[in-house]
């Protein structure tokens, strides 16, 4: 059942990833990624952290996808008027696809072979409430990190600001 | 088990706080180079302050110890140079002297700092994404003055964020085989288990990610443009402190998480050093304007000072670290002089119109010669003894194949430089050009940056010990201490 409920959603992943990127439409592609970061929120549930799901829906799903559609809709896109193919003829670039493709498929095929190898457990240990894990990573041992993330985007914040009202603004040149 | 122990991170602390306070420091002070000088000073006390901070971690993921403190130390000095040479930069471009200019050098300088202290991959990729971003928007900035800086930020941005998803994949994949983020635990790990190719593909995307800062040759397109459409003072910034601060990093990695695969992953780097040198020199050759040719040239400085990665001994890198100093130095000066060239008049950046340099300013056309002389490796210089250094250690570990074919194309390299500086000596003045005086702002990086170079080239001795026994200090301190 559990292998069921897993292959269901990976493989609605994929078709809906795949028709986000080749759906000609901008708002469909939005509701196609909506329908991959709500199977992708139900696989984080059947992984055992309720938490996650919840911010999954609630962040992706509620709020980013949400200002995504605005966009669109501001912007007012039309349907791409081109309508040339991926890849035209045969090309280097081709060529390179190809080999990423045989590369992945290779790896796919040793998948189960490998995660024999693997060390990494599941970041939430059952038996304990998956919050309680997560604030303890959060917190305690990635500290440090979750401080100069906000580091980060406080700099772009900055930076995006900066860059918008200086920058774009004709009247203002310099001093 | 969480040590927050704040004296160690004093010096993030105080970049991190004057970075804020120079966004809004023209709110207090009216003062045209209100901005200018609080980021001069703070910088100069930095470079004594960073000397009296403890040693010691703060939390597992942070570690201020000999290697980075000196690190850290020769930034500030590089950006003492840059902060210098931007002063001068903006006598000509006043439309460029924002404070957030200040701002955003100071951030992207702490990015490195915490870079250099990193202790564990992810704390590693935030403080690289800490580093570019404001070079992202100091690049963006380069629109003002020149059309070309939309375009030269937005294909570093975009490289970027392929560098950022390489880096995710090759951090994940170490991840789920060995179960940890932290050095220390990635090189217990590596110890007891042996080669394992999954590691090593690990590490090989980890490498892609950072060849992309590096630009090593798969992944150079974005460098001659964004080098060119960006003010020079960032481009000088770009290809010296940031290359200087990945590399000194990487070698950190190398010896702290990689160590026991060190010789596998030295043949991952064979081709793609080699690749970048011998692609770097070649179309550095082509290049008519001063800062494309400039911009391929530190493709090719950025493959020699990662032959230390194919010796993959202690030494290798350590001469990887000086080669990648010794590069600071030349790539600030160099672009220092360009960047007065250019604030002269805009027809000098291209190379066949230098030719008024000769007859009417003996200083600078003898700079010209000096920084040119040293990029290409000829000996009175520190790029010779760097580069000597580097292929002595080829030849040392065995490898005196690949010491030969780089030999062969840094004499390829060589032209570029030397016709610079035949232009410069040789060719006809063709055009009325007026030149600026040189003022302290340009002669006073400039002269640092060549007076190190004739000293490091002349007696490279004590520089070449005191990273040797950086990294050895750093190598016992880790193993032994703490």
């Amino acid at each position: 059942m559990e292998k069921l409920v897993f292959y269901y959603l990976a493989f609605a992943m994929i078709a809906s990833g795949i028709g986000a990127v080749v759906s000609r439409n901008p708002v469909h592609t939005v509701l196609f990624v909506l329908g991959l970061v709500l199977h992708q929120a139900l696989l984080l549930f059947t992984l055992g952290s309720e938490f996650l799901a919840a911010v999954q829906v609630i962040v992706y799903a509620g709020a980013v996808l949400v200002l995504f559609l605005f966009v669109v809709y501001l912007i007012n896109l039309k349907k791409e008027t081109l309508k040339r193919r991926f890849i035209k003829n045969f090309s280097p670039c081709f060529l390179i696809f190809l080999l990423f493709t045989l590369i992945v498929v290779k790896t796919l095929l040793f998948l189960p072979a490998l995660t024999s190898h693997f060390k990494a457990r599941l970041p939430f240990p059952k038996g304990g409430s998956p919050l309680y894990f997560m604030a303890k990573n959060l917190f305690q041992t990635y500290l440090f990190q979750f401080e100069l993330i906000g580091v980060v985007l406080l700099v772009v914040v900055l930076g995006a600001v900066f860059l918008l009202r200086r920058l774009d603004n004709p009247s203002e040149e310099g001093k | 088990m969480a040590y927050l122990n704040f004296n160690v991170i004093g010096l993030e602390l105080l970049f991190f706080l004057i970075g804020c306070l120079l966004f809004f420091v023209k709110d207090f002070i009216k003062k045209e180079q209100a901005a200018f000088f609080l980021s001069l000073v703070t910088l100069l006390f930095a470079l004594i302050f960073v000397f009296f901070l403890p040693f010691g971690d703060f939390t597992q993921s942070f570690r201020l110890d000999f290697f980075s403190s000196s690190m850290k130390f020769l930034m500030i000095f590089g950006g003492i140079l840059i902060l210098l040479l931007s002063r001068g930069y903006f006598n000509k471009y006043l439309v460029l002297n924002y404070p957030e200019y200040f701002g955003l050098l100071f951030f992207s300088l702490l990015g490195s700092f915490v870079m250099v202290s990193a202790m564990d991959l992810l704390t590693f990729y935030i403080a690289i994404e800490l580093m570019s971003f404001p070079v992202y928007f100091l690049i963006a900035m380069g629109y003002k003055i020149n059309k070309k800086g939309i375009e030269g930020a937005f294909k570093y941005f975009f490289l970027g964020v392929f560098s950022s998803v390489f880096f995710i994949l090759g951090i994940a994949i170490l991840y789920a085989y060995t179960g940890s983020f932290f050095f220390k635990d990635l090189i217990f790990v590596l110890g007891k288990k042996g080669t394992h190719w999954e590691i090593l593909l690990g590490a090989l995307f980890v490498i892609a990610g950072l060849s992309i800062k590096l630009s090593f040759v798969p992944f150079h397109m974005w460098a001659p443009d964004a080098y060119e459409g960006a003010s020079l003072p960032i481009t000088a910034f770009m290809s010296g402190i940031i290359k200087f601060s990945v590399l000194a990093t990487l070698v950190k990695v190398m010896l702290m998480a990689f160590f026991p695969l060190r010789i596998e992953i030295g043949k991952i780097f064979l081709p793609i050093v080699l690749l970048t040198i011998l692609g770097g020199n070649l179309m550095a050759i082509k290049q008519q304007n001063l800062v494309r040719m400039l911009a391929y040239s530190s493709i090719a400085h950025a493959g020699y000072a990662s032959l230390g990665f194919i010796i993959a001994d202690f030494t290798g890198y350590t001469f990887t670290v000086f080669y990648a100093f010794t590069y600071m130095i030349m790539s600030i000066g160099a672009f220092g002089l360009v960047a007065w060239l250019e604030s002269c008049d805009k027809r000098l950046v291209e190379i066949p119109n230098l030719g008024i340099l000769g007859k009417k300013n003996g200083l600078v056309s003898f700079l010209i010669l000096l920084f040119m002389f040293s990029l290409a490796g000829i000996p009175p210089t520190a790029g010779f003894v760097a580069k000597f250094y580097l292929l002595l250690g080829l030849v040392k570990a065995g490898s005196w194949l690949i010491a030969v074919l780089v030999l062969l194309f840094s004499v390829i390299g060589a032209y570029p430089y030397i016709r610079v500086v035949k232009c410069v000596y040789m060719d006809k003045a063709l055009e009325k050009v007026e030149l600026r005086p040189f003022k302290w702002e340009f002669w006073l990086p400039i002269g640092l940056c060549s007076v190190l170079i004739l000293l490091m080239g002349i007696y490279p001795q004590p520089f070449a010990s005191f990273f040797y026994k950086t990294m050895f200090l750093y190598l016992s301190f880790f193993y032994f201490g703490s």
